[in-house]
């Protein structure tokens, strides 16, 4: 049986109504995920004055993509636009659930020692959500970012040992992604997150590939929960 | 997938190479050793001048020790070959890759006073693709797991003859002369070649492939022991080739792997791979590489002509590229390792530690092995060899 469900703006937030009923009942039609991820690309084209932002969190982490040698960290800092409450009636229990749609503005660096170095710019568009009073959050995003990449075509040995890239070359390209990440608070505002994203390079001069990366980072929310 | 194979396949994908050395005790690169001082009055015989021969050679003459290396073919290298003359760069007919870190060079030379330097390729494919079920597949997130190095302007063979032969000298190599018997029950060696020849000497290291001994070219005199030649049937030496193919358009990717992605981890000892053999080279051309071993490179490597090989080539590579590749061909180069009579494989798959440790160890303290496949660092490597030929001189004048 269907679970009855109400929406319960909270009083903080001035979301834009008309835009959340639409996401909210498209939604409630199609899987979430297909209703969600056209809406999340065009939340940042949205004037900000329609939005009631407020930074919510700040992110720093650990990324590397999927493979044994590249390294790399990444500083994000997450702005609420919106958030609502869901509260969900069921045959016996009531669950209330909070949503949040953010972005975050994030910046990251990554790359593999001789081989490449990677700085990446990157405008997250995400929706969490989390049972209210629960520790745990989970968050689904799309990122459209831009990425430069020096990649390393000569790297000079010395007999004695030493050794250096002797050329880079500079490779542009976009860089959308689609993340996963999962979080919980680990203590006060402090908490821990992990998140999986599947990202395309978009090179305007060189060969299109994927690429698959895992994060693992602390994030401190700035917004009480 | 035993522990060799594993180490090889991670090796030649270049994963891991950074745990792997000095994991693993027999014939292995010890940076200190290269200092150490070498003793010996006697005279040595080093039969094969490949990676592993060169660099006994090499460490006989850093101490002044007398040595004749005998070499069956016309020139030094071995499974190390170049050509100068096919691309507008040279190409390495044998081994290409470096399966290792850069400081692989220093280890092998061993000398802080020799300088110089080498330009490579940090090798990181990215456009990977496969071929299976008739389909082309993308695989390119995988490109960060590559980790290896090519040679920009060189080759192997170039580091060979620029920092290890001149120490040797020309004049210490006999080219042309395959040994067919090592007579190691006297006192001295005697060591005779196809054209009757005979050498003699106190001790000989032997560094032809597997498959030149276990196809019975050289005949010992006594009979190997039979653990050396238990130890020998661990090892497998399949089928090995490599094709280059020039086409006036690039129409393939960086990587296409033949057997699907799995296949690289797979536990068969076989590989196939086309790859662009000009990647991050200085080169406008369009070349092609294949680079196949095992069983699966057994139907090109047993057809008859260059001409039936070649067609064949093609044949596959329109199939998957829609008749680019016969439109675009231009030329080909082929070095069937098979066929070459005193390489006649690849390189050792299977093998397990202790039968290489088996296979170091002297006979009669006057017979002496080395080689790729008897490396238990890098197996399957040129600087595997050759360093297991560096260090067995270390045995051979205890
Ligand atoms: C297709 C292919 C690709 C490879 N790719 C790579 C790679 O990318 N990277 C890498 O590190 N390794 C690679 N390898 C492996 C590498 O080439 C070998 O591990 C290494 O070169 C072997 O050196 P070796 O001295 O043990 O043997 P060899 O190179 O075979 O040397 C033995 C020498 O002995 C001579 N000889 C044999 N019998 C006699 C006889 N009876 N009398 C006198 N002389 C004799 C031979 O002519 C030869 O010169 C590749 C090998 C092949 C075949």
């Amino acid at each position: 049986m269907r679970a009855d469900t109400a929406v319960v703006f909270p009083k903080t937030a001035q979301p834009n109504q008309v835009l959340y009923l639409a996401l909210f009942t498209y939604g409630n039609q199609m899987s979430k995920l297909q209703s969600f991820l056209p809406l999340l690309f065009l939340l940042p084209f949205i004037s900000p004055a329609q939005l009631n932002l407020q930074a919510s969190h700040i992110s720093l982490g650990y990324l590397a993509p999927f493979a044994v040698y590249d390294i790399g960290a990444k500083a994000g800092v997450g702005f609420s636009c919106w958030q609502w409450e869901q509260v969900s009636t069921g045959k016996e229990k009531t669950k209330a659930r909070i949503h949040q749609i953010y972005f975050e503005p994030q910046l990251a660096y990554f790359g593999q020692r001789n081989y490449y170095h990677a700085l990446w710019a990157n405008l997250e568009t995400g929706w969490k959500w989390q049972g209210k009073g629960k520790k745990r959050y989970s968050s689904l995003s799309l990122g459209l970012g831009y990425l430069n990449r020096s990649e390393a075509l000569t790297l000079t040995t010395h007999l004695d040992g030493s050794f250096s890239v002797s050329e880079w070359e500079n490779r542009p390209a976009f860089l959308p992604s689609l993340n996963y990440s999962w979080g919980i608070r680990v203590y006060r505002s402090f908490g821990l997150y992990t998140r999986f994203s599947y990202a395309y390079q978009v090179y305007f001069q060189h060969t299109n590939a994927g690429l698959l990366f895992f994060e693992l980072g602390v994030r401190y929310t700035l917004l009480p929960s | 997938m035993n522990r060799e194979e594993f180490i090889k396949k991670s090796l030649l994908l270049g994963i891991g190479v950074t745990f792997f050395p000095s994991v693993f005790s027999a014939c292995q690169k010890k940076d200190d050793s290269h200092a150490a001082r070498l003793h010996y009055d006697g005279e040595v015989l080093i039969i094969g001048a490949g990676a592993a021969g060169l660099m006994a050679a090499y460490r006989l003459a850093l101490n002044q020790i007398n040595f004749r290396i005998l070499e069956a073919s016309p020139h030094f290298g071995g499974r190390v070959k170049k050509t100068q003359d096919f691309a507008d760069f040279p190409i390495d007919l044998g081994a290409e890759w470096i399966h290792d870190e850069p400081t692989v060079f220093r280890d092998m030379i061993g000398n802080d006073q020799v300088q110089g330097s080498i330009d490579l390729i940090p090798y990181n494919p990215r456009e990977i693709k496969s071929w299976s079920n008739g389909k082309l597949h993308n695989h390119s997130f995988f490109s960060t797991f590559y980790r290896e190095y090519k040679f920009k302007n060189t080759t192997w063979y170039d580091f060979f003859e620029d920092f290890i032969v001149p120490t040797i000298g020309l004049d210490n190599m006999v080219f042309n002369s395959p040994v067919n018997k090592i007579d190691y029950g006297g006192s001295r060696v005697r060591v005779t070649t196809t054209d009757g020849q005979v050498y003699e000497a106190d001790k000989v290291l032997v560094t032809a492939s597997v498959n030149v001994i276990k196809d019975g070219l050289i005949d010992f005199a006594p009979a190997l022991p039979q653990a050396k030649i238990d130890a020998l049937d661990t090892f497998i030496m399949p089928d090995g080739l490599k094709v280059f193919i020039q086409f006036s358009e690039r129409f393939y990717p960086d990587v296409l792997l033949m057997q699907g992605l799995s296949s690289i981890l797979s536990s068969e000892s076989e590989e196939k791979i086309y790859y662009d053999a000009a990647f991050k080279k200085n080169s406008s051309q369009n070349i092609l590489g294949l680079f196949t071993v095992g069983p699966v490179a057994s139907p090109f490597t047993g057809m008859d002509t260059e001409q039936e090989l070649i067609g064949a080539i093609l044949a596959e590579l329109d199939e998957i590229f829609k008749g680019k590749a016969s439109q675009t061909y231009q030329k080909h180069i082929i070095q069937n390792w098979s066929k070459e009579a005193y390489v006649r494989g690849s390189y050792n798959f299977e093998g397990t530690a202790g039968a290489a440790s088996e296979m170091l160890k002297g006979v009669d303290d006057k017979l002496y092995f080395a080689g790729e496949a008897f490396s238990n660092s890098a197996p399957a490597t040129v600087h595997g060899a050759g360093l297991c030929g560096f260090d067995q001189m270390e045995e051979l004048v205890r």
